[in-house]
């Protein structure tokens, strides 16, 4: 579940009442105050977004449409509740959405990957985009569910709670969800870099 | 990939729980099941120690990609408002649209001015005024909605169709089809239009030192807008247009000579006049007009000399037209405290006789100067002039009044703000939005905004606001106190437009931004 508001005036309790005020205003009629959220969340969800998508065209476009269609659901968002995890939750199910929808044609395009592969400046670069891209290649290979539980805790440092809230799917789901892709991601990276100490299950 | 062995369920669920448990996320309960699991289960041990490699490896896979520029962002931001306010042209594709309209616009406002000696209409010649005023004075340097602006007075309909507008028409008969082709090939027309607007003002230069006294000025325009009897300046503004040439040599005037052209000060008297000429009628039925009195008197700052000449008052240049169209030998403008005891000298006369009260004014001041002044005179207009309208029981005059008065334009549109702030206040009207429009320059201007920013005098002692950014919220109140003074909003959305971009406070930025934008879309 969504974090609640904190009683006591931290950082976050601040923001999140500088959203519920933007958001009351939206529903009041001023439109242009969507921009505000938009600015102040637009940027971090596409990090997140990021993550989902190899290609930088793709998380825009999964980006704008979950704004929109934050905007468009903004009477169902809970002022209780923390705005971004709601913006997310949205934002990550659409992203699953459509790499389901892919995994369905078996769209798998490598182009991103080597093109992210290439430009490497130095060894340890070239080490760190190597990884990156036997991670992505592993996570392709995993269920979008799977991978999404992986990204949200592992990229996201979402608590599991967090991903169950996310996701809209039991904690324990989440625990054995990250655990399968967990194991499948080492057999993908042992077979990439080798096996490594303690070898793989 | 070879086939995955069997899992035991037991293993399988202590599994499922081995990331949590390494983590921390399991419940005491369920965490000592699994490490009594563990404590039997060799290959599970072995899991739970590439659990923690795995992560490590997906920790080393760090986005190398460069992180998006803040353009982006805000073409996001531009993107999703358009999709979800259903307007999908971008603000480069207006301002693209719309900026054939400044350039012609402007020259047409100055050709105007130019020609406007040569025009044989009063009617052409009244609407020819209000068009600085559509054209610029209404969105200013943007010029978002140019020359099809919504000028008070001016008549939309033909400047909407030709951005050349009604100069064109007085603006020594330029080519009839060049508004309409700019409009649609203005980056051919906008270097024309400039070269036009230079011809002009050497033309009129020419003219200015080689005076040809041309009757029907822009002094006569005005004189009928301000004078207190309209009836007896316009046919003498028409005759005058008619007849060359009516015009006292010997008592030159600057504002005579020069209808608005050559200083700023002469702008604020034209758009002044096109205001007027729009809603003369209905403000001063209404008797509305109090403030018109106010701003066309001289003000303190005006009389105290630290406004430069050049910048006397709309008024001030209109009466003093209107002293030298009547032949009076003083150099000096007849002032609004003047006008004014000339009311009364001929109210007490028994009301107004054919004579103007400027004309009396002049009268008595030619008086005057033949007798030996005692200062009671002086000192009636000083009296006069430093009256208040609240002490008359005047209606204070309303900020948009105000702004209106001082025709914001967009060459001077920081200045005219100030200008606005410095009689608003000189009005004691509306303090708080005065308070409102200072917090914001001051912030903007960046003299002090820093520091403005981090003073609690905008944010109450509550802790939890200190974080917020004060100056944010107070523009987005200030916007929403503004929206019945809608000139004032043309004369801040000028003066932010100008600024928004120099705003170091994201926050901020984005407030003025969307502000700005929800008045385009308006």
């Amino acid at each position: 579940m969504d974090k609640p508001v904190a009683s006591e005036n931290t950082d976050a309790d601040v923001a999140h009442r500088q959203d519920v005020e933007w958001v009351r205003s939206v529903r009041q009629g001023d439109t242009s105050a969507y921009a505000y959220l938009v600015d102040r969340h637009g940027p971090v969800l596409h990090r997140t977004l990021r993550r989902f998508f190899r290609d930088d065209a793709d998380v825009e476009d999964v980006l704008q449409e979950a704004l929109v269609r934050a905007f468009k659901n903004l009477d169902r968002y809970d002022p209780t509740r923390e705005f971004y995890p709601w913006l997310r939750k949205i934002a990550v199910n659409l992203a699953l959405n459509e790499l389901d929808k892919r995994k369905r044609r078996h769209e798998v395009s490598d182009e991103a990957l080597a093109e992210r592969a290439s430009g490497a400046n130095s060894d340890a670069d070239l080490r760190a985009r190597e990884v990156q891209t036997a991670v992505d290649r592993a996570l392709d290979d995993l269920p979008p569910a799977w991978a999404a539980v992986f990204r949200l805790r592992n990229f996201e440092e979402l608590s599991y709670a967090e991903i169950a809230a996310t996701l809209d799917v039991p904690m324990g789901t989440v625990m054995s969800q990250l655990a399968r892709a967990r194991a499948r991601l080492a057999e993908a990276l042992a077979q990439t870099f080798g096996p490594r100490e303690g070898g793989t299950p | 990939m070879t086939p995955r062995p069997s899992i035991p369920p037991a293993c399988q669920e202590a599994r499922d729980r081995l990331g949590a448990q390494v983590e921390g996320e399991l419940d005491s309960t369920e965490a000592k099941a699994l490490r009594h699991h563990l404590a039997g289960c060799d290959r599970c041990q072995a899991v739970a120690s590439w659990i923690q490699q795995v992560d490590s490896v997906a920790a080393s896979s760090v986005d190398t990609r460069p992180e998006p520029s803040p353009a982006f962002f805000a073409n996001m931001t531009k993107s999703v408002m358009d999709e979800i306010g259903g307007k999908p042209r971008r603000r480069s594709e207006r301002d693209e649209a719309h900026a054939g309209d400044v350039l012609p616009a402007r020259a047409a406002a100055m050709l105007g001015d130019a020609g406007e000696g040569l025009d044989d209409s009063s009617d052409t010649a009244r609407a020819g005024v209000a068009g600085p005023r559509g054209t610029a004075g209404r969105r200013g340097a943007a010029g978002r909605k140019g020359a099809a602006g919504q000028g008070s007075g001016a008549d939309n309909s033909r400047t909407r169709g030709n951005p050349f507008g009604l100069g064109m028409g007085r603006g020594m008969g330029m080519g009839l089809g060049m508004g309409w082709w700019s409009r649609w090939r203005w980056p051919v027309v906008a270097p024309t239009a400039f070269a036009v607007l230079l011809v002009g003002v050497i033309s009129l230069r020419q003219w200015q030192a080689n005076p040809v006294h041309l009757p029907g000025s822009p002094g006569a325009v005005h004189l009928e807008s301000s004078s207190a009897d309209e009836s007896a300046a316009r046919p003498a503004a028409k005759s005058s247009a008619d007849g060359f040439g009516d015009r006292d040599d010997s008592a030159p005037n600057e504002a005579t000579k020069d209808p608005g052209l050559a200083s700023p000060r002469s702008e604020l008297s034209r758009d002044q006049g096109g205001k007027e000429v729009g809603k003369e009628d209905s403000k001063r039925q209404d008797g509305a007009g109090a403030f018109g009195q106010l701003v066309s008197k001289p003000t303190s700052l005006e009389k105290s000399g630290r406004e430069e000449k050049t910048e006397g008052t709309a008024s001030q240049a209109t009466v003093s037209q209107a002293t030298a169209s009547q032949g009076t030998a003083s150099q000096t403008p007849v002032s609004q405290g003047e006008v004014v005891l000339a009311e009364e000298v001929a109210e007490a006369a028994g009301g107004p006789s054919a004579s103007t009260p400027v004309e009396i004014a002049s009268k008595l001041r030619s008086v005057d100067n033949d007798d030996s002044n005692d200062g009671a005179r002086e000192d009636r207009i000083s009296e006069l002039e430093s009256r208040s309208p609240q002490a008359e029981n005047k209606p204070a005059p309303s900020l948009d009044d105000i702004a209106q008065s001082k025709a914001i334009d967009s060459d001077n549109a920081v200045s005219a703000l100030r200008r606005t702030l410095e009689i608003a206040t000189e009005a004691e009207g509306q303090p708080d939005e005065i308070e409102w429009i200072r917090s914001i320059m001051n912030q903007l201007d960046g003299e002090n905004g820093a520091q403005l920013t981090r003073e609690s005098t905008f944010e109450t002692d509550n802790q939890t606001r200190r974080n917020r950014s004060p100056l944010a919220r107070r523009i987005s109140d200030f916007a929403a106190r503004m929206q019945n003074t809608p000139t004032l909003q043309d004369s801040v959305a000028i003066y932010l437009e100008r600024r928004v971009n120099n705003v170091e406070d994201t926050e901020l930025r984005v407030r003025v931004r969307r502000w700005l934008e929800s008045r385009d879309e308006q």
